[in-house]
């Protein structure tokens, strides 16, 4: 594949939290390059490093050595700033725990994010992506759990990322709300040609991506690469 | 190290309290600063007050400050013994106190003098004299031991020359020594309101010479009296004025109609009043806070307190957690306000000290003091934590366990939905401050208290500032006041007329006198006026100009009080004038006055009732201020003027002395006041910051910048001060209204004001408190950690 493909290159990536008797080597020297366009699912036990690395990569945490380049930019040279303009034109990020704003609506919450954004969808046309066209005008707390979810994937996406990250997105969730969320970000992942990081604990969500990458230890372990994807529908959980 | 070793030796409960402690520093001192400012100005403000009461009874019983005076014409030395005969008396002595004029160099004004004698040979046993510098008076010279201010207005030095006319006769005193004594505290020249030591002095000269220059050899002219501890004294009043009534006596009066005396108590009164309403004030806004951020923690911790409960924890260990946790805050608060309440005490009592000139110092608050305040801070402490954790600790566990549901904000339905102009932030801010009004009006009521108690603490001082305008510009309307040496005929006015500058000219007529109702008596002056004054003016409850009822009495509203006289009530009257008539009068008009308890007749009428023909005592001048100078030299030359002073000089020693003394309270006050302000606004701030961390972070991953953010959280917090300042302004103002009421005293009659300025100020700090901690949260937002901000559950 050729350079300017390269959505992310990681070099040697480290991360320790803390020092001395409390020090703990969360990420210990990753290597990786994600492509631009790919799907990738990170596996792995608890503590392995992941959400560390998937932080790092969207420019909410800093690395302690190590580079990461994003379209040949190093993010760990970037001032706060620079992050900031980072996150708001290139990332999008869907949590386990949904984070949306008690004090807006659905439409609102996405269009907390359109506003600042350059080219973004519509906050009803994102909503309409992720199945939620009907229930724009209500408060998170009058939507359940996978509704929630699919609004913070429609505020994730609204503005057109080039990068998706997901934290364990359907951790929260049954199996059945849980493919109606993996469905939804499917499809605007498809549509609009995003590059989707994924931490999950479902070994089962495996096949919807690219490549699968094994995390133990803070390192990768293992890489499977799939020969295609696939599609939600025939996932089984 | 060696703190976490301490915290394994904790209980888990203890552990998370010093952990809370530490997280929530910000929360923790500014809280503290609150309550810190509550008991420091509770200890210093009754700490001064109780030091100054010590400090004044020590000073009056060391140097002997007399129970009772009793002027007379004349009285041969041998009454002395007679009235140490009477009983109830326990100690008596004669001397003679005179008035002269002092000339002194670069005052074009005549200074009064009030000459007083000192025995020549034994040494004085009332009334005694703090010598500060020199010697006494050697006998028979013409030595005289100055008072202290005096000295140190015209810089007078032992050795130095004073020339004085007395009793007609021009002679060069010489300074001996210089000296405070208890009775003159407060030296008020006759007829005037306030102390001025640049025009009038006090003086101490030996008895001999003092007898010699005013032809009083073998005689005194005023007694004064230590009585027996339990005399009755209006009896023994009464007895020396029956013995001296042939003698010219004037009546005698008690210490508590003494002016230095009377005006040094309330003033007392004024400090004691404002310094009993401020500080239960400053300690209630600091409970008010306490319980504001004890109830958000509480609030917040809802599910770890549903859990401890789960576990079977009783709700009393909770609330006792809880106590502890506020404890500490008010334990850091109650030392810190100690300490700095009794350095500021001792400070502040020195500061009087020196005012008052007590030649001793006493600064001792008293244990029970500082009991108090820690006490009263404890309180509002239990109070504001009880209040505080009594909701969420009836809650059963599951219920405060249950999943952190976004806040529901249903509720207020589509609030603001449609107003389209509205960008999401502004939506956030205004559905934020809608669905959680009751934290919302209890940030901004804490705001507006905040900001009321500023006002509050200095709006006794614009109350004065105003009183003393209104008796200056409507009452005193006159440049110069002139009073003659003995009563003159009113054709003296036309000579004064024709004076060069003198613009216009009132007469007025005096007569000390004793005023009685009932049981209730008065020694207080009449004064006749003439109709239609320009000069010196009587103002009704409106401030317009009234006239004095054409016969009978007017009375001030505050002698009226005094005497609990009514419109039409007969009150006697034993003029001590002239040919000294007892007669009833009745009492035909009440006016409001600002200052002191006077009591008018009309002129005419006066004259009649004295029945000394046409006489008149003095008269009020208007002038030409260029040519003010000039006539001063030309009165002080005339041989029946008494006494010279003008209003602008009064005034400004009316001002000096309140600012001295208002005022240093009130900067305190102030002081205190706008660190609460700023502690209140400051953890307003910091704990809607604390409750809102996760949401901010989400918004910062969304890629908002942290001025984008800012705007969100501060906008909210300036809606809220915004909201605050016209609410505290009014709060203010009620409770300047109420120290106002407290303030007036008998002898001054204190006006509600608050200035602009006041406002203003207040509103000011206010902002900038809001400005700071705005800056000091964005500070924090820049720096939040949003991986561990959204790891923390809602
Ligand atoms: N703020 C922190 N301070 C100290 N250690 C941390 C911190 N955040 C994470 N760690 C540690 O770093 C390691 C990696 O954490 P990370 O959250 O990346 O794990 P993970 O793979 O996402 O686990 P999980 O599947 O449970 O979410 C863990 O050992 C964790 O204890
Ligand atoms: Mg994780």
């Amino acid at each position: 594949m050729q350079q300017e493909h390269i959505c992310f290159e990681v070099k040697g990536l480290t991360k320790v939290y803390g020092h001395g008797s409390a020090e703990v080597r969360a990420l210990r020297g990753v290597d990786a390059r994600i492509y631009d366009g790919e799907i990738i699912v990170l596996l792995g036990p608890s503590g392995s490093g992941k959400s560390t690395l998937l932080n790092i990569l969207g420019g909410l945490d800093s690395a302690t050595d190590g580079h990461v380049l994003y379209h040949g930019q190093d993010l760990t040279t970037m001032s706060e700033k620079e992050l900031t303009s980072y996150r708001r034109n290139n990332i999008g990020f869907v949590f386990q725990n949904y984070n949306l704003m008690p004090g807006l609506t659905a439409e609102e919450n996405v269009a907390l994010v359109t506003e600042i954004a350059a080219n973004p969808l519509s906050a009803p046309e994102a909503l309409d992506m992720v199945g939620l066209g009907d229930r724009i005008r209500h408060f998170p707390s009058e939507l359940s759990g996978g509704e929630q979810q699919r609004v913070a994937i429609a505020r994730a996406i609204a503005k057109r990322p080039s990068v998706l990250f997901c934290d364990e997105p359907t951790g929260a969730l049954d199996s059945k709300t849980s493919l109606k969320v993996l469905n939804a970000l499917n499809t605007v992942v498809e549509e609009l040609g995003t590059t989707m990081l994924m931490v999950t604990h479902h070994r089962g969500i495996a096949p919807m991506a690219d490549r699968v990458l094994n995390f133990r230890d803070g390192t990768i372990e293992k890489e499977v690469v799939n020969e295609a994807r696939v599609q939600p529908e025939d996932i089984h959980l | 190290m060696r703190v976490s070793r301490l915290i394994t030796l904790l209980t888990p409960l203890d552990r998370k309290l010093v952990r809370d402690l530490g997280r929530m520093w910000g929360q923790v001192l500014a809280v503290s600063l609150v309550i810190g400012c509550g008991v420091a100005i509770y200890v210093m403000m009754h700490g001064t007050l109780a030091s100054l009461q010590d400090t004044l009874t020590a000073y009056y019983n060391r140097y002997a400050m007399a129970d009772a005076w009793a002027p007379a014409r004349r009285a041969p030395l041998q009454v002395v013994d007679h009235l140490g005969e009477i009983q109830g008396v326990r100690l008596v002595e004669g001397r003679i106190s005179v008035a002269g004029i002092l000339d002194m160099p670069d005052e074009a004004e005549p200074v009064r003098a009030k000459v007083i004698s000192i025995p020549d040979i034994r040494s004085m046993r009332i009334n005694r004299l703090y010598l500060k510098k020199g010697r006494l008076p050697e006998r028979g010279t013409e030595e005289v031991v100055i008072a202290d201010d005096f000295a140190e207005a015209y810089d007078l030095q032992i050795g130095d020359r004073i020339s004085a006319t007395l009793y007609g006769v021009k002679r060069s005193l010489k300074v001996s020594g210089v000296a405070l004594a208890p009775e003159f505290i407060y030296a008020i020249a006759p007829g005037e309101m306030i102390p001025d030591a640049r025009r009038y002095a006090i003086m101490w000269m030996g008895y001999s010479a003092l007898a010699h220059a005013y032809d009083m050899d073998g005689a005194f002219n005023e007694a004064v009296f230590l009585l027996e501890r339990g005399a009755s004294v209006p009896d023994v009043l009464d007895q020396i004025d029956l013995q001296l009534d042939r003698y010219g006596g004037v009546g005698a009066y008690h210490r508590e109609d003494q002016l230095s005396d009377e005006f040094l108590q309330s003033e007392l009164t004024q400090l004691r009043t404002l310094g009993g309403l401020l500080p239960p004030i400053f300690l209630g806004v600091a409970a008010f806070l306490l319980n504001m951020v004890v109830t958000r923690i509480v609030e917040q911790e809802r599910e770890q307190i549903g859990l401890i409960k789960a576990f079977g924890y009783r709700p009393s260990t909770i609330v006792w957690h809880y106590l502890r946790f506020a404890g500490m805050i008010v334990l850091i608060g109650v030392l810190g306000g100690w300490y700095v309440g009794y350095r500021m005490g001792g400070g502040l009592a020195a500061i009087y000290q020196d005012f008052y000139k007590f030649p001793i110092l006493l600064f001792d608050p008293g244990q029970s003091i500082y009991i108090r305040a820690g006490l009263f801070a404890l309180i509002a402490g239990v109070l504001g934590v009880v209040l505080a954790v009594r909701k969420t600790i009836s809650l059963r566990p599951a219920v405060a366990m249950a999943p952190p549901a976004p806040t529901d904000y249903s509720k207020i339905g589509h609030f603001a939905s449609h107003a389209r102009w509205m960008d999401q932030g502004l939506r956030l801010i205004v559905r934020h401050i809608a669905r959680w009004p009751g934290r919302s009006a209890l940030t901004c009521l804490g705001v507006s208290m905040g900001m009321a108690i500023m006002i509050g603490a200095q709006s006794g001082k614009d109350a004065i500032d105003r009183m003393i305008d209104m008796q200056f510009e409507l009452v005193s309307r006159e440049d110069i006041t002139v009073a003659f040496t003995e009563k003159q005929d009113p054709v003296i006015l036309n000579e004064l007329m024709a004076m060069d500058g003198v613009v216009r000219v009132e007469p007025f007529l005096a007569s000390s006198a004793t005023i009685r109702l009932g049981y209730r008596e008065r020694h207080q002056g009449i004064t006749g006026v003439v109709q239609e004054a320009d000069l010196n003016v009587l103002i009704d409850q409106f401030d317009h100009a009234v006239n004095p009822a054409p016969r009978g009495l007017t009375l001030s509203e505050s002698l009226a009080g005094a005497l609990q006289a009514n419109l039409g009530d007969y009150v006697t009257v034993d003029f001590r004038d002239g040919l000294r008539r007892t007669i009833d009068m009745p009492v035909l008009k009440i006016v409001p006055t600002y200052l002191g308890t006077p009591a008018y007749m009309d002129l005419g009428a006066m004259m009649d009732v004295l029945q000394e023909g046409k006489r008149v005592s003095g008269a009020y001048l208007m002038v030409d201020a260029n040519k003010q100078d000039q006539l001063y030299s030309k009165l002080k030359e005339m041989p029946t003027v008494a006494a010279v002073s003008t209003k602008a000089s009064a005034r400004r020693s009316m001002t000096k002395s309140m600012d001295e003394t208002m005022g240093t309270m009130t900067f305190f006050n102030t002081l205190f006041a706008s660190l609460i302000a700023v502690g209140v606004v400051f953890s307003g701030a910091r704990i809607s910051f604390y409750e809102r961390r996760r949401e901010i972070a989400s918004l910062r991953v969304l890629g908002f910048t942290v001025a984008e953010v800012n705007v969100v959280l501060l906008g909210e917090l300036a809606l809220l001060t915004f909201l605050a300042l016209p609410l505290g302004a009014f709060l203010g103002y009620q409770l300047a209204l109420y120290i106002h009421a407290n303030l007036s005293s008998e002898l001054f009659r204190v006006p509600t004001m608050v200035e602009h300025d006041t406002f203003a100020f207040a509103a000011t700090v206010i902002v900038i408190a809001s400005v700071l901690s705005a800056a000091v949260i964005a500070r924090q937002v820049a720096k939040l950690n949003l991986v561990e901000a959204l790891k923390t559950r809602e």
